[in-house]
């Protein structure tokens, strides 16, 4: 026998004599690798699975796919939506406006020479109190002569 | 000239219990420097015994808004028509506000109160901002606010 022969013989017969040597090692490897393919492939046919169910589903209910279909997306047309809450601004001594409750309210009806039939600030616009000067102030026994007071600065 | 001289009796004396009625009364409250919007302030009175007297004055034109000028709004039940006549527009930070009215002159040292409730967008809410007796003693004297008001006057 060659130099060569000898030594791949002798390379083969060390691996063979580790894997003779340590015989748990090699086939726990294997093991551990089947393991790890099962579990891949388990989760990879779960979430093919889900996918699948979700198209078939949207497709039942004629309903479109879309690729962040939200828990609303399952319900039908005309599925009516539950309030969970009201709005957040009934929070106590404060004062939370959501300025999208209104969003052109930046402040009332402060330029009211502009703003004379302006939006909710005009008399009796969704029920706004009557701007001083426009009807006579409430006969509360408070002023004596019917005049509303005059603002003479602000 | 009898009869003239009478009729101008008989008016004077109609007249004239009517103007000993009748205070002119000069109301100044100065916003602090809150850092906000516009205030919302309702001016109003109550009577000896608490109970609400009525308005004299609304700060702030959109009636949404006045739940939360919450004592007021608790004695009105929000009624916008308490406030018919008297509203004008919200008062700025560091701004002033004057009114002149002519009040009863019943109410000065007969144990009324007058309160101003003040709230901001996006701010808490203050109820019973100002609260200060009326009486003739206290005309002139500045009583500071809770949090919006930085003082508030009232004169005759």
């Amino acid at each position: 026998m060659t130099t060569t022969m000898r030594m791949q013989t002798a390379a083969t017969t060390d691996a063979d004599r580790r894997a003779f040597t340590q015989p748990g090692t090699l086939t726990l490897r294997i093991d551990k690798m089947k393991r790890a393919f099962a579990v891949l492939l388990m989760t990879t046919g779960l979430c093919a699975g889900l996918g699948a169910g979700s198209v078939v589903l949207a497709a039942g209910q004629g309903l479109p796919l879309r690729p962040d279909a939200s828990p609303k997306s399952w319900l039908g047309p005309g599925a009516p939506l539950t309030l969970i809450d009201d709005d957040g601004d009934e929070g106590e001594g404060s004062w939370f406006w959501s300025l999208s409750d209104d969003d052109d309210d930046d402040d009332d009806c402060e330029e009211d020479d502009d703003d004379e039939g302006g939006d909710g600030c005009s008399v009796g616009a969704a029920g706004n109190a009557a701007k001083a000067g426009t009807v006579p102030p409430p006969q509360n026994g408070l002023f004596t002569d019917g005049a509303a007071p005059v603002v003479t600065s602000n | 000239m009898k009869s003239l001289i009478a009729a101008l009796a008989l008016s004077t004396a109609l007249v004239a219990p009517g103007l000993a009625m009748a205070r002119p009364v000069t109301l100044t409250v100065n916003m602090a420097q809150y850092g906000g919007q516009g205030a919302y302030l309702a001016v109003y009175v109550t009577d000896p015994s608490g109970a609400y007297a009525g308005s004299l004055w609304m700060a702030g034109g959109k009636s949404k808004y006045y739940k939360h000028l919450s004592d007021w709004a608790q004695f009105t039940g929000g009624d916008t028509a308490q406030v018919d006549g008297i509203t004008g527009a919200s008062v700025g930070a560091g701004r002033q506000l004057e009114l002149s009215m002519d009040l009863a002159d019943a109410l000065f040292d007969a144990g009324y109160t007058l309160h101003i409730d003040a709230a901001v967008e996006d701010m808490r809410d203050s109820p019973n901002e100002v609260a200060v007796p009326l009486t003739a003693a206290g005309a002139g004297t500045p009583v500071s606010g809770r949090r919006y008001i930085a003082d508030f006057t009232y004169g005759f």
